[in-house]
């Protein structure tokens, strides 16, 4: 038996006082709705109203309990548009800075998503306490006890002042490195700092967040950045391809996620 | 507080990280310094410890001389980058000389011959004996690279290794899961430190054994590096396997208590070298320690 549609019978016929306008409201003929009253106080074993020949009128068992058939009525219309209200949430996403307004972008329109900035650090401790559903971090990073996705490579190119004769990332060694301070993700920087120290080049490094203020420093000649975006283009900035290993590595770490929307946003990073 | 200072050192570092340590010989025990040390935590090579304490019951109980010798081919063992291990060709050694290669240079071949000799079973009992509860030694050496061979689908350690030690795959493998590999917790190590410092686990003659060789550990990487003092000694053994970076260790300031420590890590990178986080042990123990020193006696 369908208990809410039946109550909902109950409190229409109570709140009229005649089953053939209570039909009328509910949409219906009399005789389900009469049939439907009936069903209910078998059901329950409880009588519910007293029908006479002006029409019905509720019993004492039928006055005690409708404050409760409203109540549960109540609950279950808060409980269908909560139910609502969460599937048409956005994900609310976190990224690292590293990350381009291309991707963001990119993952912006792959789903219903608000996104937000903020170093891995941050983003991992945000996941965690739940005020972001899921956050791309830069990789290696500590993700403690989170869900964790594939390691994602994003093609990166470094950008060096105009002109600067640079074939590869040794020939950068007069310039100090503009990138993202190391309290953003030591293990990342540090892991990256190694790679370029491999590579034959030991910079200096000054911090610079974002692809706004890493153009900004290498326009004004001050230092060399790296940036995933693959459109960027800017004055006095020139861009030069490196090997895949300085591609910026990032993960997808979550606590619970749906299976579409995960795919939804590797999808946009790929 | 020290132990929010020693989780900002792991952090640092980009490492997970475990720490207990205590005072010996100290009625009450008094303080001691706590980051998750109740947690299960992989073991690595540190298990190397509680198998010498099972082989030095069987000396003790007359089951096995400890100079009778025993005949080791290298071709036979689990590969390893230390003592027998990186050997050509076969020798003769006694048991405790044996001991001796397994504790100061951690190595893998003479450990998983002592496995061999001493059985697990007999160090599962030793561990139920102890109430060491937290711990669970499931295999060897050997056990570990022939898992990790099955899960990464190759034929050598060495490329088990190689693939475990890229940073552009994760890959989980159950010798990072302290629940299906050989596991303890930082506080049930310092506890058996304090065992064997208070020769209370095998006779007194064989736990001053086990001392001397912990003493002798060749590694100055880790624990011993938070103490390059003259007139410190540090009795340590370490455990290594991938990202897993560990060591137990007693340091003994001379007129002072020992304090025993027990440090385990977990990098967030994947690289076989990280001399940061073994950096990152040698501080987080030098802050415990020297928060819980006696002073001068």
């Amino acid at each position: 038996m369908d208990l809410l549609r039946h109550l909902g019978f109950f409190v229409t016929v109570a709140e009229e006082g005649h089953f053939g306008k209570a039909a009328e409201r509910l949409g219906m003929t009399q005789p389900p709705v009469s049939q439907g009253v009936q069903r209910l106080e078998r059901r329950l074993g409880v009588r519910l109203f007293s029908r006479g020949s002006r029409g019905v009128g509720l019993t004492p068992a039928g006055t005690e309990l409708l404050p409760q058939a409203y109540a549960l009525l109540g609950a279950a219309e808060r409980f269908v548009a909560e139910a609502g209200r969460l599937r048409d949430r956005a994900i609310r996403v976190g990224v690292i800075p590293q990350l381009s307004s291309w991707h963001v972008a990119a993952i912006a329109a792959s789903a219903r998503v608000t996104v937000t900035t903020a170093s891995s650090v941050e983003l991992v401790d945000a996941v965690m306490s739940g005020e972001l559903d899921c956050a791309a971090v830069h990789h290696p990073a500590l993700v403690t006890s989170l869900e964790c996705g594939p390691v994602v490579k994003i093609p990166s190119w470094a950008l060096v002042p105009h002109g600067h004769k640079a074939s590869g990332i040794k020939d950068l060694h007069c310039l100090p490195f503009a990138t993202a301070p190391r309290s953003h993700g030591t293990a990342a920087f540090d892991l990256f700092a190694d790679r370029l120290r491999a590579a034959g080049l030991d910079p200096a490094f000054v911090p610079a967040v974002d692809d706004r203020e890493i153009v900004a420093a290498v326009a004004a000649r001050r230092a060399f950045g790296m940036t995933c975006d693959p459109h960027l283009r800017a004055p006095g900035v020139d861009r030069v391809a490196v090997d895949e290993e300085f591609s910026l590595r990032v993960r997808l770490v979550w606590r619970s996620l749906g299976d579409d929307v995960r795919e939804a946003l590797m999808g946009a990073l790929t | 507080m020290i132990e929010q200072r020693i989780r900002d050192v792991f952090v640092d570092a980009g490492t997970a990280g475990w720490l207990h340590a205590m005072p010996l010989h100290r009625t009450p025990p008094g303080r001691e310094v706590d980051v998750d040390a109740d947690e299960p935590v992989v073991m690595a090579s540190v298990y190397k410890l509680v198998l010498l304490v099972a082989l030095c019951r069987r000396f003790e109980d007359g089951l096995l001389d400890p100079q009778s010798t025993v005949r080791v081919n290298p071709a036979s063992c689990t590969p390893g980058p230390t003592g027998i291990s990186t050997f050509l060709d076969p020798i003769t050694m006694s048991w405790r000389d044996l001991a001796a290669s397994m504790m100061t240079v951690s190595d893998n071949a003479a450990a998983d011959v002592i496995l061999g000799e001493v059985g697990l079973d007999a160090v599962q009992r030793l561990l139920v004996e102890e109430d060491l509860t937290g711990t669970r030694i499931i295999g060897g050496t050997a056990d570990v690279a022939a898992t990790l061979m099955r899960e990464t689908g190759t034929s050598t350690t060495a490329q088990a290794f190689a693939l475990i030690s890229d940073n552009d795959e994760v890959r989980t493998v159950s010798a990072y899961n302290p629940v299906y590999t050989s596991a303890t917790t930082p506080r049930d190590m310092t506890r058996l430190l304090s065992l064997i410092w208070s020769d209370a686990v095998v006779s007194a003659e064989q736990c001053a054994f086990i001392r001397r060789l912990m003493g002798m550990q060749v590694w100055s990487h880790r624990i011993r590096a938070g103490f390059p003092f003259g007139d410190v000694r540090v009795s340590g053994k370490t455990g290594t396997i991938g990202a897993v970076r560990n060591e137990i260790a007693v340091v003994e300031y001379a007129g002072e208590l020992p304090i025993a420590v027990a440090v385990f890590t977990f990098a967030a990178r994947a690289d076989l070298a990280l001399p940061a986080v073994d950096a990152a042990i040698a501080e987080a123990a030098r802050l415990a320690v020297t928060d819980l020193r006696s002073g001068r006696l």
